[in-house]
C-alpha cells in the first residue's frame, strides 16, 4: 500500500511530469542574456508608462481640490490597469504562439526528437517539458507586472478581483494558445507554419465562429442566451471585456458564467490538446527514428522505383522552369507545393475555399452584401489577412533559408545583395497576390454594383500600399536580423502592435486622449474603418465626393482632408519600409552560419 | 589561383585562424586536413566570401575576396560541410534555379543543367524531389550545383562525409573527372587515404595555424622519411639483412614480423639492386614492395591533437 502511495506521489510530482527536458530548457534559457534583457525592458516600459501617466495626472489636476484629484486618480488607475491587462492579454497570447511554434519542429529539424525516444523520457514529459519551460518565461512576465498593478491600486478604483481574474484569464488563454501552437509544431517543418496554423485556428474560434453565431441568432430571431453561454465559456476576449466593463461601471451586467468557469474550461481544452499532442509526438518521433511513416515510405518507394525504372509518373515528370526573378520564382513554387503537398493541406485548403465561396453565395442570395456591416466585415477581414500574410511571409523569407541551411548557398551565387532583397520582396508580393486579387476583385465588383463608393478605392489603395511597405519592410529587416522565423514574426508583430496600439493607448492615457486620437488615425485598420464607414451603404454611395464627411477620431473631415490624413501616414510607412530595406541589406550577410 | 596572406580570423577571444599563408596553383587539387576545430571550414568560408577575415588578405584568381566578392563568387563553386536543400523542388528545378541565380541565360540553362546531370550521373533523378534523394545522391547534387556556372575554383568542405563506401568511391571518381577538366580544387576531408589518392598538394592545419603545406614528396622530406621497401624472402632472413646493410645505398634493414624493412639513403633508389644482391647471395625473394608514406602517419606526426 505504502509503495502504491509512494508511486502515485512520485507520478504527481511536477518534476517527474516534466522530466529532464524541462530542466534542460531552463538551463539553456538561463544562459540566454536576452531573457534577462526582455524582463528588464518589459518592467521598465511598464514603470515608465505608469510613472508618465501618474505625473501627467498630478500635473493636470495639481490646482484642483484633493477630492477632485483623488477621483481623477482613481479613473486614471482604472485606465492604466485596463491598458496593462489588455496589452498583456493580447501580447502574451501572440508570444506564446510564437514561442511554442518551434517547440517540436526544432527537435525534428535537428533530428533529436527520435533520439529522445530512445531514452526513458516519455512523450508526456517531452510535451509538458517543452510547454512549461517556454511558458515559464511568459509567466514570469505576468508575475513581474503584478507589483506594478498593485502600485496602481494605490491610485484607487481598481479592484483586486479584477487584477486576479484578469491574470487568470490571461494565463489560461496563454496556455491554450501555447498548447495549440505546440500541437501544430509536431507536424510542421517550420515554426512559421505552426504559428500560422495556430493563429488561424484562434482567429476562427475567437473571431469567425462567434461572428457567425451572432449573425445566425439575429437572423433567425433566436434567444441570445445560447450565444452568451457559449462566449462566456469559450471566448477569453468576451470574458475579459465583461470583466473590464464591470470595473469601469458599477451598473454593468454580470456575466452568465463566472470567469473561473471559463478558466476551468480553457484549462480542460488545453489538457485535451496536450493529450492529443502526446500521442502525436510519439508518432512523429518514431517516424523520424524509422524513416517516414508507413504511408509516406510506400509513396517514396513508389516514386524511387518509378524513377529508377525510367518510367516516371506523369505528376512527377512535370518540371517548372525558372521564370522571372529566380528567388521570387523559387519562393512561390516551394510555397505553393508546400500548401498542396499533403492530403490534409489539400483538404483544409479545399474546405476553406468551399466555405468562402458558400459564404459569398449565401451573402449574395440573402442580399446581405447591400448591408454596410457585411461589406465592412468582409473588407476588414481581407485587410487583417493581408497584414498577417505580409508580415509572416516577409518575416520568414530569410529565416526559413537560415533554418534549412540554404542561405549560404544563395549568398554564394552571383546575385547581388540588392537582387536578393528585391527577389525576396517580389516573392512576398507574389505569395500574397491571391489576397490582393481577392480584395481588389471584391472592391471592384461591389463598386460596380453600387455597394461601395468609388472614392473608397483611392483611399484603400493608399492604405494597402502603406501596409505592404511597413509589414514587408519590417518583416524583411527582422528576418535578416534573427535566426528563427518565430522570433522574426514575433518582433514584426510586436513592433506593429507597439506603433499601432500600445503607443496610441499610452499617449491617450497621459494626454487626456488627444494624442491617442491623432496616433490612432495613423493605424491602417482605423483608417480602413473610417473610410468604409463613410463609403458603404446605399445612402453614402449616392453622395457626391464633395459631400462625404469622414468621421475620424479627432473630428469630421471631407475627402480632400481625409486624403491629407492618409497620405502622410502612407508616406511614413513607405519611408520606414525604405529604411528597413536599407538596414536589411546591411545585415544580410551577418549571422549566416549561426546555428538555429 | 588561390592565395592567402597572413589570413587571420578571431571569434571573440578565440583565434580560429592565425596568419594563414596558402598558395594553390591552377589545376592543383589541394587537400586541406586538420582535426575538428582546426580552422579548415573558417578558411573555406572566407574564400567563399561568406565570412569576413579579421585581418590579412585572400585572393582567388587575383580577386580580393573581401573587396571583389561578386567577381569571386562567379569563379568559385562552394560546397559547405552541411548543405541544405529546397525540399519542394525537383532535381532539375533545383539546378536550374542556381543556374538562373548565376545569371546564366535562359536558353542555355537547359543544356547546362543536362550536362551537369550527366557529369554527376543524376539524369535518372532529374524529376525526383530533392528531399527524397539519399544522402549520397544529395552530395552529388551538391557537386552538380557547384559546377553549374563552370567555376574555375571548387571549394569542397567534407564532400564525402557520412557517405557509404560506394558513394565515396563515386565522389572520388567525379573529382578525378574534374581534375581532368583542369579545375582548381580545395577539398577537406577526414578520410585521409582518399585525399592521398587524388590530391597533389596537401595543407595540414592545427589550432588555426598551418603546420605544413606542399606536395607529398615535400612532406616526406620535411619529416625526414625516405623511401622504404618491404622485402619478403623464402628463408635466411638474417643473412639477407646482413647482405643488404652492406650495400652503400641502404641506410638500414631490419626484420619486422614476416618481412625485412629496408630504408634507402636520401636520394638513393633501387629495388633492382636489392633483388640482384639477394639472388646472388642465393636467397629466394618472394616479393619486393615499396612502402609509401601514408598521409595518416604524416598527419599524426605533424599535429599534436590540439583542438580550438
Amino acid at each position: 500500500m505504502a509503495q502504491i502511495i509512494t508511486n502515485i506521489i512520485a507520478r504527481l510530482n511536477p518534476a517527474a511530469l516534466t522530466g529532464p527536458i524541462f530542466e534542460k530548457e531552463l538551463l539553456v534559457s538561463s544562459r540566454r542574456k536576452r531573457n534577462y534583457y526582455l524582463r528588464f525592458v518589459y518592467l521598465a516600459l511598464l514603470t515608465i508608462f505608469v510613472g508618465y501617466t501618474w505625473y501627467n495626472i498630478v500635473g493636470e489636476f495639481s490646482n484642483d481640490s484633493a477630492v477632485y484629484r483623488a477621483s481623477h486618480m482613481a479613473e486614471a488607475g482604472i485606465a492604466i490597469t485596463a491598458t496593462i491587462v489588455w496589452s498583456q492579454f493580447i501580447m502574451i497570447q501572440l508570444v506564446a504562439v510564437s514561442l511554442l511554434s518551434g517547440a517540436i519542429s526544432d527537435e525534428t529539424n535537428s533530428r533529436t526528437l527520435g533520439a529522445l525516444m530512445t531514452t526513458p523520457i516519455s512523450s508526456l514529459q517531452i510535451v509538458l517539458g517543452k510547454l512549461f519551460s517556454r511558458l515559464l518565461q511568459l509567466f514570469l512576465l505576468l508575475a513581474l507586472s503584478l507589483p506594478i498593478l498593485a502600485i496602481v491600486r494605490v491610485l484607487g478604483g481598481v479592484l483586486w478581483g479584477y487584477i486576479i481574474s484578469s491574470l487568470c484569464i490571461t494565463f489560461t488563454a496563454m496556455l491554450l494558445a501555447g498548447s495549440l501552437s505546440l500541437l501544430f509544431s509536431i507536424d510542421s517543418k517550420k515554426s512559421s507554419q505552426a504559428s500560422g496554423a495556430a493563429l488561424a485556428t484562434l482567429f476562427i474560434f475567437y473571431g469567425l465562429i462567434p461572428l457567425l453565431l451572432t449573425w445566425l441568432i439575429f437572423e433567425n430571431h433566436l434567444s441570445q442566451n445560447f450565444l452568451d453561454y457559449f462566449l462566456c465559456l469559450t471566448n477569453p476576449f468576451y470574458v475579459l471585456t465583461f470583466n473590464t466593463g464591470i470595473m469601469f461601471s458599477t451598473g454593468a451586467a454580470v456575466p452568465i458564467i463566472p470567469w473561473w468557469v471559463h478558466c476551468l474550461f480553457s484549462l480542460g481544452v488545453s489538457v485535451a490538446i496536450l493529450a492529443f499532442a502526446t500521442v502525436r509526438v510519439r508518432k512523429a518521433a518514431l517516424a523520424q527514428l524509422f524513416g517516414k511513416s508507413k504511408k509516406s515510405r510506400k509513396k517514396l518507394l513508389a516514386a524511387q522505383s518509378s524513377n529508377s525504372s525510367g518510367l516516371p509518373s506523369k505528376r512527377s515528370d512535370k518540371i517548372s522552369h525558372v521564370k522571372g526573378h529566380p528567388i521570387a520564382w523559387k519562393d512561390l513554387i516551394t510555397f505553393t507545393r508546400k500548401q498542396t503537398k499533403t492530403a490534409t493541406n489539400r483538404i483544409a485548403g479545399g474546405m476553406v475555399l468551399i466555405g468562402a465561396l458558400s459564404l459569398y453565395a449565401l451573402c449574395f442570395a440573402k442580399g446581405w452584401f447591400k448591408e454596410e456591416v457585411c461589406q465592412f466585415a468582409y473588407i476588414l477581414v481581407y485587410m487583417v489577412v493581408l497584414i498577417i500574410c505580409n508580415a509572416t511571409m516577409a518575416a520568414e523569407s530569410i529565416t526559413s533559408e537560415k533554418e534549412s541551411q540554404t542561405w549560404p548557398l544563395l549568398l554564394n551565387t552571383s546575385l547581388t545583395d540588392w537582387q536578393i532583397i528585391f527577389g525576396k520582396y517580389l516573392g512576398v508580393l507574389r505569395r500574397c497576390l491571391p489576397i490582393y486579387i481577392l480584395l481588389a476583385a471584391h472592391l471592384l465588383l461591389f463598386t460596380l454594383l453600387g455597394y461601395i463608393h468609388p472614392s473608397a478605392l483611392f483611399h484603400l489603395l493608399l492604405i494597402v500600399i502603406g501596409i505592404f511597405a511597413w509589414f514587408a519592410g519590417s518583416g524583411m529587416f527582422f528576418s535578416t536580423l534573427t535566426k528563427k522565423t518565430s522570433t522574426a514574426i514575433s518582433l514584426t508583430i510586436f513592433l506593429s502592435l507597439m506603433l499601432g496600439l500600445f503607443i496610441p493607448i499610452c499617449g491617450g492615457v497621459g494626454t487626456n486622449g488627444d494624442a491617442a486620437e491623432v496616433l490612432f488615425s495613423a493605424n491602417p485598420l482605423v483608417q480602413t474603418g473610417v473610410v468604409l464607414n463613410e463609403t458603404l451603404g446605399e445612402r453614402n454611395v449616392r453622395k457626391p465626393v464633395s459631400h462625404l464627411r469622414y468621421e475620424w477620431p479627432t473630428d469630421k473631415y471631407n475627402f480632400r482632408e481625409t486624403t491629407l490624413i492618409i497620405s502622410p501616414s502612407t508616406f511614413f510607412y513607405l519611408v520606414a519600409g525604405f529604411f528597413f530595406t536599407i538596414f536589411a541589406r546591411g545585415s544580410l550577410r551577418r549571422n549566416i552560419f549561426a546555428k538555429t | 589561383m588561390i592565395e592567402t596572406k597572413n589570413l587571420t580570423k578571431h571569434y571573440g577571444d578565440l583565434a580560429a585562424l592565425v596568419n594563414l599563408n596558402l598558395n594553390i596553383q591552377t589545376g592543383d587539387i589541394f587537400g586541406f586536413i586538420g582535426p575538428n576545430g582546426a580552422g579548415k571550414t573558417t578558411t573555406m568560408r572566407i574564400l567563399a566570401t561568406l565570412l569576413e577575415p579579421t585581418s590579412g588578405q585572400a585572393f582567388i584568381d587575383s580577386y580580393d575576396v573581401t573587396k571583389a566578392g561578386q567577381k569571386v563568387r562567379r569563379c568559385v563553386g562552394y560546397m559547405p560541410d552541411f548543405m541544405g536543400v529546397y525540399d519542394d523542388l525537383k532535381v532539375f528545378e533545383y539546378l536550374e534555379f542556381f543556374a538562373a541565380a548565376f545569371n546564366i541565360e535562359r536558353k542555355k540553362r537547359k543544356s547546362i543543367v543536362e550536362g551537369v546531370l550527366e557529369l554527376t550521373d543524376l539524369q535518372s533523378k532529374s524529376t525526383t524531389a530533392v528531399d527524397s534523394l539519399s544522402r549520397g545522391m544529395q552530395q552529388r547534387l551538391g557537386l552538380a550545383r557547384v559546377l553549374i556556372h563552370d567555376p574555375k575554383v571548387l571549394i569542397l568542405d567534407e564532400p564525402a562525409s557520412g557517405l557509404d563506401p560506394r558513394a565515396r568511391i563515386e565522389i572520388r571518381e567525379l573529382l578525378r573527372e574534374l581534375k581532368r577538366m583542369n579545375k582548381t580544387i580545395m577539398i577537406s576531408s577526414h578520410i585521409l587515404s582518399e585525399l592521398e589518392e587524388i590530391c597533389n598538394q596537401v595543407g595540414i592545419i592545427e589550432s588555426g595555424k598551418l603546420v605544413f603545406s606542399g606536395t607529398m614528396d615535400e612532406i616526406k622530406q620535411r619529416m625526414g622519411i625516405l623511401s622504404r621497401v618491404k622485402v619478403r624472402v623464402a628463408d635466411q632472413p638474417q643473412q639477407a639483412v646482413e647482405l643488404l646493410i652492406a650495400l652503400p645505398q641502404i641506410q638500414n634493414a631490419t626484420i619486422v614480423g614476416d618481412h625485412i624493412a629496408v630504408t634507402f639513403n636520401e636520394g638513393a633508389d633501387g629495388d633492382g639492386i636489392i633483388a640482384r644482391t639477394l639472388v646472388l647471395g642465393n636467397i629466394d625473394v618472394i616479393s619486393l614492395e615499396p612502402e609509401q608514406l601514408k598521409l595518416d602517419d604524416a598527419f599524426l606526426q605533424l599535429t599534436k591533437g590540439i583542438v580550438n
